[in-house]
């Protein structure tokens, strides 16, 4: 690289191509200046504590006050035998399937219609945005109150005569995983919707009617002609969601479930916190997040490919 | 023809956003009818309005989870960790928008890939470093380590700010011999007020609410924030559910009077921020 470099100076008039790079290294220069602090908190406390979840992943080490030692990849070994991991695995897998199909649509679906400013659509988008405003723990008392056995749920079933579907929702081991999904869900398809309208209120509206001049339905202009136009910010909010299920909403389940009862809520995002904070199995935890990490990763290639613009 | 069918397709669609709306509403006021009821109200007849009103739900919650503390000390975290990305991210932001070259394109698209890290999958590493440096537990560590998290958001958005301001305005302070921290201190940063109060608002928001890293880092001991205090409140008093609902409402009102203040700011954040990402 570098003698290519000095042959072609030699070869070429040598005195403005040397005025060319100063002027060229100084705003490499002003630019590290402004963004070094950046760069510094991006490297220290983002990047390297990523990497050092492979590292971590390689050692033994129980509890805070334990030394850690090298083992190789033997809690990955653990991991493929654990039964906790494999119902983790499980619903986790169900977890996300059930939210993207249900997200993907309804966000797009609502996102159009607030686009379309009908009579109420600042009322509505100011009310699809509130959930996502609401912290994970008050979140968690809102909706206890409502799975709660005497709580809002069953209360409305009870009134509507179909008291026989009436039960503890967090409590059931065929519900607990649900009553998570509904939480994530309450907050996320407003807020999905929003953006959608957001981005769609940047597109024109001649489009619409020149298609519904065409004699297309709304809801033919709406999947024919918008989605394939707003695909890959869909593809972005896609995403977003998918990493959120994937690692962010273990919250949630802490806050809810708490795995239980018996495995059937423990999702992956929920196992490492309990590996790491309730068995103190630091290492063992990391495992996990290197399994996260390589889910979230391919996750987040096949949904770009995708939703990628097909131009 | 066609007419019914859009007809037909738009009450469908609008059972659909009235049964959502509805699902957002009616666990809210839920929430908020059980704060004013006790107990034995709560348990039976959970649908009706609170009769009587019980305010006195709020003075035993903000009493008994110590909810003013834990308030005073979410507003000392959350705008330690707002200045402190302001701080950071607006330089940075000057650096990659209004000083064109390989490296600022570079960081740019670094930034924005940082934008699909979530936070959560840095916990543990981020609670062995609060360990091992003898700060876990401690506010101080809580409010250094996590501008990190905020940073690609808060960059990506200032970017664009700083994007739309003309570059004339650079050039001919160049000429008059500025320097760059003349030009981003007195012409930039001026200029990106708007910028500057979506991110900060929007960073307010999302550390307020904030709870995992709080959990883990500052602990349930004196520096609890609002967010940790509302758990263990819940915890306590798993049969009081009226209590705990006024706790949950003590603890969102902040940032129900920022959204009302900020609602069109923090909506054009947010949509600026995931067209990036």
């Amino acid at each position: 690289m570098t003698t290519e470099g000095v042959g072609r100076t030699s070869a070429d008039a040598g005195v403005p191509r040397r005025r060319a790079r100063t002027k060229r290294a100084a705003p490499t220069r002003s630019v590290l200046l402004f963004t070094g602090p950046a760069l510094l908190w991006f490297v220290a406390f983002l990047i390297l504590p990523l990497i050092a979840i492979f590292w971590l992943s390689t050692q033994s080490w129980d509890g805070i006050l334990d030394t850690p030692h090298y083992i190789g990849l033997h809690n990955f070994r653990k991991l493929v035998g654990d039964t906790e991991f494999h119902a983790a695995v499980k619903n986790t897998a169900i977890q996300l399937a059930v939210e993207l199909a249900i997200i993907i649509p309804a966000g797009f679906c609502f996102g159009y219609f607030l686009s379309l400013r009908r009579r109420g659509w600042g009322a509505l988008t100011t009310i699809f945005f509130i959930p996502i405003l609401i912290s994970a723990s008050a979140r968690a008392v809102i909706f206890t109150g409502v799975f709660t056995s005497s709580g809002l749920l069953n209360g409305l079933l009870t009134k509507l005569g179909l008291i026989s579907l009436t039960q503890p929702w967090l409590a059931n081991s065929h519900t607990a995983l649900y009553t998570v999904v509904a939480v994530d869900l309450w907050a996320a398809v407003g807020f999905n919707a929003v953006m959608t309208a957001g981005r769609l209120s940047g597109v024109s509206t001649e489009l619409r009617e020149a298609a519904l001049i065409d004699g297309a339905s709304q809801w033919q202009t709406m999947w024919r002609v918008y989605w394939p136009l707003v695909l890959p910010f869909t593809g972005v909010l896609v995403i977003l969601h998918f990493l959120w299920v994937l690692i962010q909403s273990s919250q949630n389940v802490l806050l809810l479930t708490q795995g239980g009862p018996g495995h059937s809520s423990v999702t992956l995002g929920y196992l490492l916190y309990n590996k790491a904070f309730v068995t103190s199995a630091l290492g063992y935890s990391q495992a996990i997040g290197v399994v996260l990490f390589g889910v979230g990763a391919i996750g987040v290639a096949v949904i770009f490919r995708l939703t990628k613009s097909r131009e | 023809m066609n007419a019914i069918k859009n007809r037909i397709s738009s009450s469908i669609v609008w059972i659909f956003v009235g049964a959502y709306t509805l699902t957002i509403i009616g666990p809210m006021l839920y929430l908020l009818l059980s704060s004013f009821k006790n107990s034995q109200q709560l348990y039976s007849q959970p649908l009706a309005p609170p009769h009587p009103l019980m305010a006195s739900n709020y003075t035993t919650a903000v009493h008994a989870g110590n909810l003013f503390s834990g308030i005073r000390n979410s507003f000392i975290v959350t705008t330690g960790v707002v200045l402190l990305s302001l701080a950071i991210s607006l330089p940075a932001a000057y650096g990659i928008a209004r000083i064109p070259s390989r490296l600022s394109r570079l960081l740019e698209r670094g930034f924005a890939v940082g934008l699909l890290i979530p936070t959560f999958s840095i916990l543990i590493p981020a609670f062995l470093l609060a360990a091992k440096s003898g700060f876990l537990g401690t506010q101080k560590f809580y409010i250094v380590f996590m501008p990190a998290t905020a940073l690609s958001f808060s960059i990506v958005v200032l970017v664009q700010f700083m994007r739309a301001i003309p570059m004339q305005l650079d050039e001919a302070a160049t000429i008059d011999g500025a320097s760059h921290w003349k030009i981003f201190t007195r012409i930039i940063l001026p200029l990106s007020k708007a910028g500057l109060a979506v991110v900060a608002v929007f960073n307010f928001v999302t550390y307020w609410n904030e709870y995992l890293f709080s959990l883990v880092l500052i602990g349930v001991g004196k520096g609890r924030t609002v967010q940790v205090a509302l758990p263990i409140l819940q915890g306590d008093r798993v049969t009081d559910y009226g209590l705990v609902a006024a706790g949950a409402v003590v603890a969102t009102l902040p940032i129900l009077i920022v959204f009302i203040i900020f609602r069109r700011r923090m909506q054009g954040a947010m949509l600026s921020g995931a067209v990036k990402g």
